[in-house]
Order: structure tokens, then sequence, then C-alpha cells
């Protein structure tokens, strides 16, 4: 799953950065509103965090650029504003939540968690399908009861894969949600990682290759 | 009710007016009474004739006799009448009394009632008085004055509140989101963790800064203030000896020029500190090999004391809000500063009875000038031109 971070204090971003990432994220950053505006238009992302006191433009004005222009992101709003008028107005742009600062990281982690779940149609932090089992929260995964090490790659590669079981899911694709802005489009990294990630799974045929479209976790039957 | 304003009016009153009319009704009594005395009018029998022929006997009283008993009669009754006049007036006069003083008090209830509904939450109720410019329409005007003056100063407060919990979130998330997200993660590697540190350092660093130069704005505020006279181009010269290490440091270098005999009152700490905010400004902002310049002197009868920069000036718009509180630019995103430094300059000097100006261009440096009245003081109000201009 891929993040965009919209934050101006570089601070604070570092830590976002390193913990968003050991939590099995792709994170991508932006310090102001042009440049986050511009990338929400260049890239595709599964969540935002938004900061609302933002050079160069406001978080709300974003926040409602973002849904006027139709897309479906979903949206945090981290903000330092604990007023109550901010909270609603905030909500009312079309944040899917706002968490006011000072927040606990764990807890940001759990928001953003329950909301990529949203959208494989809820459940809890624990991801099932077939034998495959994977823990959100713990960044857990497991076959058949057998647990697997998995790099965070792998791990982002399989937890997206999880997510729409069935569905042909293209290397682009994968680029997009588990790569950050950082990498090369036309890397075979998505090919080398989904060949590490069949080989520690041991089960041939579990993700299958749809040749020239992409790969296909296969449903249990 | 016994203690009430309007119970001891009534009384007052109608005591006042119980006492005249006796002192009126009993002074006609007197005066009256003074010229009837009770004798007893005496009958006598005289024999009477008609056209010379005996008719009878027939008693006979002389006239004065009888007027004088009629004055007598007269006396009591109009004593008796006063009397009930008397008793009549007075428990009229307590009903009238009564009335009147409530009607005259009822501005009072209403002050009274609005004044008890008004809460240090929501002080944006008023009295508002409607009738006739009497004593008490000044009253409720300036209970009305007095409530403005309090709201402003919640407001502020308020205001400052909430900047200050704003301005204080910003470098407790970052502390707790690289506490959380990285030293409490035993998988973090020895580089994260340094450079966690290093950020929370450098977080604490700011939050000591902003606390520092809250507890300075809210000194100023207080009554605490220590006048003296002293001389400004003296303070400005000591505010300078603090700044020439760290403008070497920056190979930056440091010109004074003070002028002589700028005699004022106020509080030398406080001006020191003004002057000190704004030469570190121009420290951190003036390129290496720069060049400020440090003056003070005296221009149509104001005191002034000036920094100029060789930074990267201001825009036109900013120069407006450069002194606001929390107001930063486009400074870096690490490291920031406060926000507060120039609020506190502003707050300084406007304490003084004087006044802050900037003058900048984009890219041609700053010159931040504090005009402040001499000891004698000063008509009017400060030049607007820049002294180092």
């Amino acid at each position: 799953m891929r993040l965009l971070v919209v934050e101006d204090e570089e601070d604070l971003v570092d830590a976002l950065r390193v913990g968003l990432v050991r939590a099995g994220y792709a994170v991508d950053v932006a310090y102001d509103a042009p440049a986050a505006h511009e990338k929400l238009q260049v890239n595709t992302y599964d969540l935002v965090l938004l900061d609302l006191n933002l050079p160069g433009g406001d978080g709300f004005q974003l926040c409602r650029t973002v849904r006027s222009g139709g897309q479906g992101v979903r949206i945090i709003m981290v903000t330092a504003r604990d007023r109550l008028d901010d909270r609603v107005r905030g909500l009312d742009e079309g944040a899917d939540d706002y968490l006011v600062k000072p927040f606990a990281f764990p807890e940001l982690l759990a928001r953003v968690r329950a909301l990529l779940r949203r959208d494989a149609g809820g459940g809890t932090s624990v991801l099932e399908v077939g034998g495959l089992r994977i823990d959100t929260a713990r960044l857990e995964v497991s076959l058949d009861g057998r647990s697997l090490a998995l790099t965070p790659k792998e791990y982002g590669v399989l937890h997206y894969l999880m997510t729409r079981p069935g569905h042909v899911v293209s290397a682009e694709e994968l680029l997009e949600h588990v790569w950050d802005e950082h990498t090369d489009p036309f890397t075979s990294t998505v090919r080398v990682t989904v060949g590490n990630l069949r080989r520690k799974l041991q089960e041939d045929g579990l993700i299958e290759t749809v040749i020239s479209r992409g790969y296909r976790l296969k449903e249990p039957t | 009710m016994i203690h009430t304003i309007r119970f001891r009016i009534t009384v007052l009153y109608s005591g006042l007016l119980f006492v005249l009319a006796t002192f009126v009704l009993g002074g006609i009594y007197f005066a009256v009474s003074k010229t009837t005395d009770e004798r007893p009018y005496t009958t006598r029998y005289a024999k009477t004739y008609n056209g010379g022929q005996y008719v009878g006997r027939q008693e006979v009283v002389f006239v004065e006799e009888v007027e004088n008993a009629v004055n007598v009669e007269t006396l009591a009754t109009l004593r008796n009448y006063s009397l009930l006049t008397l008793a009549g007036l007075y428990v009229a006069s307590l009903g009238i009394g009564w009335v009147l003083a409530g009607r005259v008090l009822r501005p009072v209830r209403s002050i009274t009632r609005t004044t008890e509904e008004i809460q240090a939450t929501d002080l944006a109720r008023r009295i508002e008085l409607h009738g006739p410019r009497d004593e008490l329409k000044d009253l409720a005007d300036t209970i009305d004055t007095m409530l403005d003056r309090l709201e402003e100063g919640f407001r502020a407060q308020r205001q400052l509140i909430d900047d200050a919990s704003h301005e204080l979130r910003s470098p407790l998330t970052i502390i707790r989101a690289n506490v959380d997200a990285v030293l409490a993660d035993p998988q973090a590697s020895e580089e994260e963790r340094t450079r966690a540190v290093v950020i929370v350092d450098r977080a604490t660093t700011r939050m000591t800064r902003l606390v520092e130069d809250l507890l300075a704005t809210a000194r100023r505020q207080g009554t605490a203030f220590a006048d003296a006279d002293l001389d400004l181009s003296r303070v400005v010269g000591e505010a300078c000896e603090e700044h020439v290490t760290p403008a070497a440091d920056r190979d930056v270098t440091l010109v004074r020029d003070l002028g002589r005999g700028l005699d004022m009152t106020g509080d030398a700490d406080a001006l020191r500190r003004a002057v000190a905010n704004l030469l570190s400004n121009a420290v951190r902002f003036s390129p290496p090999g720069g060049t400020i310049r440090a003056a003070a002197g005296r221009s149509d009868g104001w005191l002034w004391a000036a920094v100029r920069d060789d930074g990267p000036g201001l825009r036109e718009a900013d120069q407006a809000r450069v002194f606001d509180r929390f107001w930063r630019g486009d400074s870096s995103r690490r490291d920031r500063h406060t926000g507060l430094g120039l609020a506190i300059v502003r707050q300084i000097v406007e304490s003084h009875g004087g006044r802050v100006a900037v003058f900048s261009r984009l890219g041609q440096g700053a010159t931040f000038v504090l005009w402040l009245p001499p000891r004698d003081g000063v008509p009017g109000s400060p030049p607007e031109d820049n002294p180092l201009a």
C-alpha cells in the first residue's frame, strides 16, 4: 500500500517515513500544497496523511480539490488544529479521518490499517485467503500455520494481492501501490519480488502469472 | 427588605414629608391657637321690648364671646383634621415613595440581572441600558466599556493560549513520533536511532525556546515594569556586545553607530532584549561576509534604535505581518524559530509608548526601527521615514 505524507515539518516526516516503511508501506512525501497536488495528479495513492497548515496552501482546500477531482483516495487529516469546528470541517471537506497532533504512532498505524481494509471489504487487521494468513497489525505472514519471513516489499506485494483475491493485478499496479516514487518505472523489481515471494511460499500456482496482464492470487476452492 | 435602598429611600422620603407636613400644620395650628383662648361665654338675661311693649325675658350673649367660642371649636376641628391628614399623608407617602423608588431603581435591577448573567466565558453580553442620559445610564455605559476591555483581554489571552498550544503541539508531535516509530522500535538501526535522537534534541530545544519566549510575553503583559532612567545608546551598545561573537562566527561584521545623550525612561533589560532579538534575527539572515549596522539616534524629538542587515529582505505583504505573533515567513522546515521574537519586540516597544517599523525590499536587506519617546516626553507620533536611509 502506498501512502502520501503531506507535512511541512521535515523532522516529523523523517520519523513517519521510518515508521511507515517499517510497517510495510511505500511512502512518498510532499512538503507543501502545490507538491502534494502534483503528486496526487501523477501517482496513485491508497491513502494520504494530510497536514492542514501548509506552505503554499491550505489542507482543506487541497482535500476539496482532490474530492472534486473525483479521486476516492483515503484521507486522514493529521493536524494540530483541535477545535471542534476544524474537525467537523475537515470531515465535511472529504477527509475519512481526523487525527489531532500530538498523536501516538501506533494509533496512526491502526487508523491507516482500518481505512485501508475498508477498500478490501472491512474485517479485522487479519486477512485470510485459503491457507494464507496475514496480520497487518503485527506484520506476520503464515501459510498453513507455517510462519514466513518476508521482506517489506514481498510483504507489500502479498498484502496487495490478498486484498484482491482472484483479480488480475498488473505489474504496473503493483509498482504503483507497493513501491514509492523513487523507483524506476522500467525496473524488473516487481518480477524479481514476485519470484522471491513464490519461492518463499513454496507452493506453485498460489500466485498465478496471467500472460501479458499480470498476477493473480488464487482464490480458495 | 430592610436593607434595600428602595426601603430606605421610601422611609426617608415619607419621614421627611411627614416632618415637613407636621411643621406646616403644627405652625398653622399654633398660630391660630395663639389668637384664640378658651373663654367661657356668659349667658345673661335681658328684658325684651317690642315697640315699647314688654315681650319677655330673653337669653343674650355678647358677639365677641360667641366668635371666640366658634374659634375654639374650629381650632379643635382643625387639630383633628390635621392629625387625620398627617396620618393619611404618611400612609400615602409610604406608598408613593415605594413606587417612586422602585421606578428610579429599575435600571439598577436590570444592571444587576445582566451582570449576574455575564460569565467569564461569555463576555459578549452588554447591559445596553435604554433611557435618558442620567447617572444610571452613565453607570451602565461605564460597565459596558469595562466589559469591552475585559472581553478584549480575555480574547487576547485565549488567542495566546490557542496559539501557544498549537505551537507546542508541533515539537511534541515530532518527539512523540520519533520515540514511537524509531526509538521504541527494537528493529531500528543504529543510524536511525542517532538521527532520531538529534531530531528529538532539536524539538526539545525548540520547545524550550518557545516556553521562554511565551514567559517573556506574559511577563511584559504584567505590571512588573522596572522603569528607570536609561541611555538608549548604552542599551543598544550592550545588546551589540552579546552579538559580536555570534556574528563573527558567521563571518558577519557588526558596525555600531550610536548617538549621545539619548535619555529616556524605561526598562533597560526589556529594551536590551528587544534590540537583541533584532540583532539575532539579523545575524541569522545575513549572508556570510555581510554587514549588520546597529544605530541609535534622535529624530524629530523621538529617539530611535535601528538594526539593518544585508539579508534576503521582506516582501511588501510580509512587512505588515512580520511583527505578528507566530509569523515565520518561509523559514526552513527544520530548526524553526518560535515566531515570537519580533512580537516580543513590538510588545516591549509599545509598552514604552513607542512604535516599531520595518523598511525592506526583497533581496536588499531589511531595517528594523524602534521609535521611543525621550524622557521629557514628545508631542505627536513618531516620524514615518527610515532614519538609516
